[in-house]
């Protein structure tokens, strides 16, 4: 079995990346970099037009009833614009999370575009493996408590949110919930702390009913990784190609080949943890797809950011500045390097899969 | 890039190798107490022996990657440039972890010999160094002095 892309998702790539260039690239994410209103316009309807909010809604909704290897091909894409609109929180987890608690007016709306939802699972001053043990407190269908880390929470209408009494969908216009923007340095994404006072939420199950929900997220990241981590390594190799000194390209010194040589071994064995696990996602057991996305995620955490800070040192003091792409990227691999937990939260979760255990479980022939 | 292509079909089963190290590295800090607490319980050891696991797996999964391109008729992709110097840092990585996790006990024996033996890795059949300047120029197209 071949783990890779097929030749009908290459195709989906190539018509998407067109578009995303036609809307600017970049340009349009420098345009809205920092901007707290979130990026559902034009292009996000075009967006829909095409078909990638809807990837992983069932077609009865009016999705394609994609897998996670096509919606792989779009977190690529997105992350190598460092695109700023609300996908993986919209698009792959709070889709997911109305997936399986059967909401279906919630999925055509959500696979239509029309409408925004994510996942507050991150409380303060805890592990985000916690999430499923949750603080937010529920009395008489009330919530009560704080969330952090909420992805596009600003400009969603609901929230799928984890508490002491188990998953609440909350509309985000309910009264006693407030959203607060947080500074990030990465300001292609938007993350926010939801205080909840005494807001009424519906409740649909259990939290653990969401575990998958969440590694179909953390293997979306280290999709958007790929694709920003790889148009980084891009960028370099056309830099170091074209800038001179000593009268030479500085491509050619040994020492500059050797940093690009680093940059595509991070990239390619991340590539292929990301390519397994979105395997294990759409065709493994849900065991094993929960390790293959705690490896990609503790891997793509703490290698991706070295990508990108190898290029800043080949672009030298051009990587400081505004003009050139390439802080664009490092900053998207700085923000997954803690996203939904760091490396060491995720190494400490594969110690409990694999150390704990009698007999650590090894990697299936895909 | 024959040279390169040809090199997949050597180094596809490099992960069996390390992977079962890895397994036996794991299950001796299980055995292995320091005051009275099994080493694969501290939270440091758990750390490595958890990031050198993960390179295990991952290297299985960049040699289904190269198998599954030849299998298919790809071109070589950059999945099969990077195996060998993958494995190699591999092989670093855990004589680095035995000396950590099992302390005196990497001394000598296998994993003494391991420890030794893990330079070779890369050396022999193409150094890490003259790898990276094939990979730059051959595969990334980086400019000749």
């Amino acid at each position: 079995m071949d783990t890779r892309y097929t030749t009908e998702q290459e195709s989906f790539r190539t018509a998407l990346r067109r578009f995303l260039e036609d809307q600017g690239g970049t340009r349009f994410t420098r345009d809205r970099w920092c901007d707290p209103a979130p990026a559902t316009g034009d292009t996000w309807r075009a967006l829909a037009a095409l078909g990638v909010t809807g990837v992983l809604a069932p077609a009865a909704t009016g999705g394609m009833g994609g897998q996670m290897s096509d919606m792989g091909v779009v977190m690529e894409e997105l992350g190598r614009v460092v695109h700023p609109a609300p996908c993986w929180a919209s698009c792959v987890g709070a889709t997911s999370a109305a997936a399986i608690f059967g909401l279906d007016s919630l999925l055509a709306a959500l696979a239509a575009g029309t409408a925004t939802a994510t996942l507050a699972l991150e409380e303060p001053e805890r592990r985000f493996t916690s999430w499923g043990q949750a603080h937010v407190a529920v009395a008489g269908e009330r919530l009560s408590g704080r969330k952090v880390q909420v992805p596009d929470a600003l400009g969603a209408d609901y929230l799928f949110v984890t508490t002491d009494k188990g998953v609440y969908l909350v509309p985000t216009d309910a009264a006693g919930l407030s959203i607060t923007g947080e500074d990030c340095l990465d300001g292609s994404r938007r993350f926010a702390t939801v205080d909840f006072h005494d807001v009424a939420g519906h409740y649909l199950g259990d939290n653990d009913r969401l575990a998958p929900v969440v590694d179909r997220m953390l293997v979306a990241l280290c999709a958007d990784g790929v694709g920003a981590a790889q148009r980084a390594l891009e960028l370099t190799v056309a830099y170091a190609s074209e800038r001179q000194q000593f009268g030479q390209h500085i491509g050619s010194f040994q020492a500059i080949q050797h940093l690009c040589a680093d940059m595509l071994q991070q990239l390619e064995l991340g590539r292929a943890g990301l390519h397994y696990a979105l395997w294990a996602l759409d065709a493994a057991e849900p065991g094993e797809a929960h390790r293959a996305a705690v490896m990609c995620k503790a891997y793509t955490a703490e290698n991706f950011p070295q990508i990108g800070a190898t290029a800043i040192q080949v672009f030298g003091g051009a990587g400081f500045t505004w003009e050139y792409d390439i802080q664009l990227f490092y900053k998207r691999l700085l923000s997954l390097q803690i996203t939904w937990g760091g490396s060491e939260t995720w190494l400490e979760e594969l110690a409990t899969l694999v150390i704990d255990r009698e007999a650590p479980p090894i990697t299936a022939d895909a | 890039m024959t040279t390169l292509s040809n090199e997949r079909a050597g180094v596809a089963n490099l992960h069996l190798g390390v992977r079962k190290k890895i397994a036996r590295l794991i299950a001796a800090a299980r055995e292995r107490e320091i005051d009275g607490v099994p080493v694969s319980a501290d939270p440091v050891a758990r750390q490595q022996l958890a990031r050198v696991y993960v390179y295990g797996e991952l290297q299985k999964a960049l040699a289904d990657a190269c198998i599954a391109g030849e299998l298919n008729g790809r071109p070589p992709g950059a999945e099969s440039s990077i195996t060998k110097q993958c494995w190699s840092d591999i092989e670093h990585m855990i004589g680095e972890t035995s000396a950590s996790v099992l302390g005196a006990l990497a001394h000598r024996g296998k994993w003494g010999d391991n420890r030794l033996f893990s330079r070779a890795t890369s050396i022999a059949g193409g150094t890490t160094q003259i790898n990276k300047n094939i990979i730059a120029r051959r595969v990334l197209g980086l400019p000749k002095a």
